[in-house]
C-alpha cells in the first residue's frame, strides 16, 4: 500500500500517467541538456584554430601506404602535395618520387682529424631539406669533445666561441646512421618507416601517426619530431623535393636525415658534404670498389658509434695517423710538419 | 511504494550536479582554448653566404695577369731583370700582400721556378704549371698525396655517380692557401636552439635541474662555463 504524501494528491505521483512537465524536472533537463550541448560544442572548439593548412583533405585520408602506392596513386599524391606547398609557401615545387638504384647501397664516412666544428653542415641541411626554423629543426648535431675520450655523455652541444676549433677539443657531427638493424624501424607500430634497398631508412610522412616510439628507440638521437607547424620562410623553400626526403612536413610527424635521398639517388653528393670547408666529409657506394668510401673503409681506422648496440650504421668515423691541429701549434716553429 | 520515493529524491539533485558541471566544463574549455605556447627560435639567422656549397676558396690555374694602365703586366715583364736572388730570405719588397707561413718551407725559389715566374719549380728542376700544383705539393706531403690520390683526404663535390654527372676534385690551392696553408680558426654557426636541447623562450626559459633541457644553462650559471658541459645524447 503506498503512503500518501502530504497535501499532495496521489495521482500526481504517478509520472507515467503524468502528461506535463513540474519546474523541477525542466529545470534539471535544461541543465544537462544545455551542459551537454556546451561540452560537445567546446570538444570542437580546437576547429577555430584550424589554419588552411590544416584543412582535412579527402585524398589524404583515403592516400595508400607508400609501398602499396602504383604509378597512378602517386602521381595524384605529388600533385595533391604540390598544390598544398604552393598554397602554403607560395613557391610551385617540383616533386618526384625518387627510387633507389640497383647495385647502390650507401655509405657515409667522416673524418674527425679534419672536422672543425663550424657547424655549417648543420645549417646547410636545414636550408636543402625544408627544416623547421621555428621551432627549430636540425638533423645533425656537433658535438665538441675533449681530447682523449669517445665518451659522448661528455660532448657539448652548445659550445660558443669566438673562433672553432678549439685547441683541446676534437668534433664530432652526429646524424642518422642509416642503420643496417635499424632499432627505429622495428618500433614502429604503423610501418610508416622502413629500410629501403640502398640502405636509407626512410618516412612516409603522411603515414606516421607521431607516436614518437622510434625517436625513444634510436640510440643516436637522430630523429627529429614536429611539436608545432613547422615554420618556413616563404623565400627560404627549397623547391626541389620529393616524397620520402625534404617537402615539408606537418605537425605531429617525425622527421630526420635520409642522406639528401633527392639529391644522391640522382647521383649527386648530400648538401653537408658539399658545403663542409675542410673535406672531412666523404659519401659514396660502398658497393662500388673504386668509390672514395670503399678506399676510406680499406686503408683508414674506422669506427662506428655505439658498436655494442648492434645497430650496425652505415655512418663511419675515422681519422688521420697525424693529428693536423696539434701540429699548427704557434708554438711549434715548423708549422704543417710534412704530412 | 516508500522505495520509489526515495530513488526519486535523489536522481533530481545528481542530475543538477552533473548539468552545472558540463557547463562548468565548458566555460572553462572555450575561455582557455586549447593552443599551447610553442617556444620560438630566437637564435641569430645564418645568413646565405655562410653556407655556400662547392669550391673554399679560388685557386689560381694559370698566373696572374695584372692590368696596370691598361697594360696587362705578367709575373715575368718585371722578374726578367732580377733572375738571381741575392739573398734567398731577405724580405719582401713587392708582394707584401702574401703571408708566407708555411713552416720550414720559407723561400719563394722552393716553389716558383726562378728562370720563369709563371711557372712553379719541382726538385728534380722540371717545371708545372700552377694547375699541376698536387704534384709540388706531394715532394713533401707524401702521406696526404697518396690519400688524396684515392679520395680519402680532401674534397670531391658534384656527383658521386660518375654515370650522372662529374665528380670534381678538388686540388690542393682549392682549399688550403699555398702561402699558409693551415687552415684559419672560423667563427662557428649559431648552436642549436632546438626543442629537445634548449635555449628557446617560453617555458624552457625556467632554470631548474629537473629540466634536462636546461641543465647545461644550470652549469653555466654555476660558473663552470661552457667546457664542462654535458651533451645531451642520453637524454631519450
Amino acid at each position: 500500500m503506498q503512503l500518501p504524501i502530504m497535501n499532495q494528491p496521489e495521482k500526481t505521483r504517478d509520472y507515467a500517467a503524468r502528461p506535463g512537465m513540474t519546474r523541477r524536472s525542466f529545470l534539471r533537463t535544461g541543465t544537462a541538456a544545455t551542459g551537454a550541448v556546451a561540452a560537445i560544442a567546446a570538444s570542437l572548439s580546437p576547429l577555430r584554430e584550424l589554419t588552411d593548412t590544416d584543412e582535412f583533405s579527402v585524398d589524404r585520408f583515403l592516400q595508400k601506404h607508400y609501398k602499396e602506392m602504383d604509378g597512378q596513386d602517386m602521381a595524384a599524391a605529388l600533385e595533391r602535395i604540390s598544390n598544398a606547398v604552393e598554397k602554403r609557401y607560395e613557391v610551385r615545387p617540383e616533386i618526384r618520387d625518387y627510387k633507389p638504384m640497383d647495385g647502390v647501397e650507401f655509405v657515409y664516412a667522416l673524418n674527425l682529424t679534419r672536422c672543425i666544428g663550424c657547424r655549417k653542415c648543420v645549417h646547410a641541411c636545414v636550408e636543402e631539406n625544408n627544416q623547421s626554423r621555428s621551432p627549430e629543426i636540425q638533423y645533425i648535431r656537433v658535438l665538441e669533445m675533449p681530447r682523449g675520450t669517445t665518451d659522448i655523455e661528455q660532448g657539448n652541444h652548445h659550445y660558443e666561441r669566438a673562433t672553432v676549433p678549439s685547441e683541446d677539443h676534437y668534433y664530432m657531427p652526429i646524424q642518422c646512421h642509416q642503420c643496417a638493424n635499424p632499432p627505429c624501424v622495428k618500433v614502429c607500430p604503423v610501418e610508416a618507416t622502413w629500410q629501403e634497398p640502398d640502405g636509407i631508412t626512410v618516412i612516409d610522412y603522411d603515414w606516421c601517426i607521431g607516436c614518437r616510439y622510434c625517436e625513444a628507440a634510436c640510440p643516436y638521437w637522430a630523429r627529429r619530431f614536429n611539436f608545432a607547424t613547422p615554420s618556413i620562410p616563404k623565400d627560404k623553400i627549397n623547391p626541389d623535393m620529393s616524397y620520402l626526403s625534404n617537402r615539408p612536413r606537418e605537425k605531429g610527424v617525425m622527421e630526420k636525415c635520409h642522406f639528401c635521398l633527392h639529391r644522391t639517388r640522382q647521383g649527386k653528393m648530400p648538401a653537408c658534404l658539399e658545403v663542409c670547408p675542410t673535406g672531412a666529409r666523404k659519401f659514396g657506394n660502398v658497393l662500388d670498389p673504386n668509390s672514395e668510401v670503399r678506399k676510406i673503409l680499406e686503408s683508414k681506422r674506422v669506427f662506428v658509434l655505439k658498436q655494442e648496440v648492434g645497430t650496425l650504421p652505415r655512418f663511419f668515423y675515422y681519422f688521420d695517423e697525424r693529428d693536423p691541429i696539434n701540429e699548427t701549434n704557434p708554438t711549434n716553429p715548423v708549422n704543417g710538419g710534412d704530412a | 511504494m516508500p522505495r520509489t520515493d526515495e530513488n526519486e529524491n535523489k536522481i533530481p539533485v545528481a542530475g543538477y550536479f552533473v548539468g552545472i558541471g558540463f557547463l562548468i566544463t565548458a566555460v572553462a574549455l572555450f575561455m582557455t582554448g586549447t593552443a599551447t605556447e610553442v617556444p620560438q627560435n630566437n637564435s641569430p639567422a645564418v645568413r646565405a653566404q655562410q653556407i655556400v656549397p662547392g669550391v673554399w676558396r679560388v685557386a689560381l690555374t694559370d698566373p696572374p695577369i695584372i692590368v696596370l694602365e691598361s697594360m696587362e703586366m705578367r709575373c715575368n715583364h718585371c722578374h726578367f731583370i732580377d733572375m738571381k736572388t741575392r739573398d734567398p730570405k731577405r724580405g719582401l719588397v713587392q708582394h707584401m700582400d702574401i703571408k708566407l707561413s708555411h713552416g720550414s718551407n720559407d723561400v719563394c725559389l722552393n716553389c716558383h721556378d726562378l728562370t720563369d715566374r709563371e711557372k712553379l719549380t719541382l726538385r728534380n728542376d722540371e717545371t708545372i704549371g700552377f694547375d699541376h700544383v698536387e704534384q709540388l705539393c706531394a715532394q713533401c706531403h707524401g702521406p696526404i698525396y697518396r690519400d688524396w690520390q684515392k679520395g680519402v683526404h680532401g674534397k670531391t663535390i658534384g656527383y658521386w655517380n660518375t654515370d650522372l654527372g662529374p665528380a670534381i676534385k678538388l686540388s690542393c690551392t682549392q682549399c688550403h692557401d699555398p702561402h699558409s696553408p693551415a687552415y684559419d680558426p672560423m667563427p662557428p654557426l649559431p648552436g642549436p636552439n632546438t626543442l629537445r636541447m634548449g635555449k628557446q623562450s617560453g617555458a624552457l626559459d625556467i632554470i631548474d635541474e629537473r629540466n634536462p633541457l636546461q641543465r647545461w644553462r644550470l652549469k653555466e650559471g654555476q660558473g663552470h662555463g661552457s667546457d664542462g658541459d654535458t651533451g645531451h645524447g642520453g637524454d631519450h
